[in-house]
């Protein structure tokens, strides 16, 4: 074989490497521009149903209205619990709709944007209170839910309320109530009372 | 015949060697440098032969020195040895515990609730642990709720508990990482989550024991 024939040899073997490296790369850029395209969590964000304190909210699986609004520094069950900030207990009134159903995700969304989960230190938010119940269609139930928040936090908050369905809140309804706004006053007063509250138990709406 | 004779040039030059692709010269080195440009240039979106783990060495803290970073601060304040009494429930009774103590702040925007994969402890033999050396405790030494949410913003003094074998040697003091982790889109979701759990800082702690007391 001479030498020319052997650089063309090389020279097709080089063009078809090439073009394969060319074609992953075609594919890398079109991944890469795809991720930055697509944003899954903006496309797949729940459904938001929002309304002001003490209006009916109607999502997907349930109705939710939120009643009214206190805080404490300690909160009693079965043992005393402090916070270095502020408890802000939100009372609730919800149903189901057409099927029995869990308000598994509360969390409080503040001015700035931080989302506080419903605190788990409780005994009744972890079972057999509002966020653990199995609500029932044309049974009302009331109940409390508690957060922990830095007090700065607690006086302008949303409370977001979303069905519990292994953590996964996309695509469903998700309810955004917008609670009254709560003075820095207030919110110092809650903060430094030492004495404890209680929850009240859920029970069935008069 | 005008076209066969050009034909048979050329015929002539490629049985030579010499037409012109071939005078082109695809010689193997320029083969070799096209392939690997293309290549390299292929693989910029991704970051190029960079690694995904963090090169950043984790630094030595001194006790009570602030670790900051996302999505926690944590400060780690002492080490303990302690029975095997309420609250803690070891898995074989009698195992005593290795506990640190830290101060952690959730510097994310949102509550968290995997603070098990914030510290690990090395230098004591026989500890019993779960998954991927993580502390069998996490609790709020407030109530001594286990593994719970930390909210944003506040900071809460927590417990990492490890189980060690009551035959082990007793550790006088343990080396603890902290680790972090970085927000940023999941190649295998797409969405964002707090991915690629790294070290970040090594504080050398002193263990008080109080057993018995």
């Amino acid at each position: 074989m001479t030498g020319g024939r052997i650089s063309r040899a090389v020279g097709r073997i080089g063009l078809g490497l090439v073009a394969i490296v060319v074609l992953l790369g075609t594919i890398n850029v079109s991944i890469w521009l795809k991720t930055k395209a697509d944003d899954v969590d903006a496309e797949h964000r729940p459904f938001a149903v929002s309304v002001g304190m003490g209006q009916t909210a109607h999502a997907r699986t349930f109705v939710v209205t939120a009643v009214s609004v206190r805080g404490a520094a300690v909160i009693h069950d079965s043992a005393d619990h402090t916070t270095p900030g502020v408890w802000l207990i939100v009372k609730v009134r919800a149903e189901a709709v057409g099927e029995t159903m869990v308000i598994g995700y509360a969390a409080i969304r503040d001015a700035r944007g931080r989302l506080f989960r419903a605190s788990d230190r409780l005994d009744g938010q972890v079972a057999g209170t509002l966020l653990a119940s199995s609500l029932q269609p044309g049974v009302p139930d009331v109940g409390e839910i508690a957060f922990e928040l830095p007090r700065d936090a607690a006086a302008s908050a949303t409370l977001l309320l979303a069905p519990y369905t292994a953590f996964d809140l996309r695509m469903d309804s998700m309810v955004e109530i917008k609670l009254d706004a709560i003075s820095p006053a207030t919110v110092d007063e809650w903060a430094t009372d030492t004495e404890a509250t209680t929850l009240i138990p859920v029970t069935v709406a008069a | 015949m005008s076209g066969g004779g050009v034909a048979g040039d050329r015929a002539d030059a490629v049985e030579g060697g010499q037409s012109p692709r071939g005078r082109r010269g695809w010689s193997l080195q320029r083969v070799t440098l096209v392939v690997v440009a293309v290549a390299a240039l292929a693989i910029i979106p991704f970051g190029g032969w960079s690694s995904n783990a963090s090169s950043h060495q984790p630094v030595q803290l001194g006790l009570n020195e602030p670790n900051d970073g996302l999505p926690w601060k944590i400060t780690v304040t002492g080490g303990r040895l302690l029975d095997d009494q309420p609250p803690l429930v070891a898995s074989v009774s009698g195992d005593r515990w290795i506990v640190i103590l830290a101060t952690v702040e959730i510097t994310a925007d949102e509550s968290r609730n995997d603070l098990s994969d914030a510290l690990r402890v090395s230098g004591a033999e026989g500890l019993v642990t779960d998954f991927d050396d993580a502390p069998v405790m996490v609790a709020l030494v407030s109530d001594f709720s286990y593994g719970p949410y930390l909210q944003p913003g506040l900071a809460e003094q927590l417990a990492f508990g490890w189980q060690q074998d009551l035959g082990a040697p007793v550790p006088t003091q343990v080396q603890v990482t902290i680790f972090g982790k970085t927000l940023r889109r999941s190649s295998l979701t797409n969405s964002m989550e707090w991915l690629d759990n790294a070290p970040r800082a090594v504080v050398t702690v002193p263990i008080v024991d109080r057993r018995g007391a």
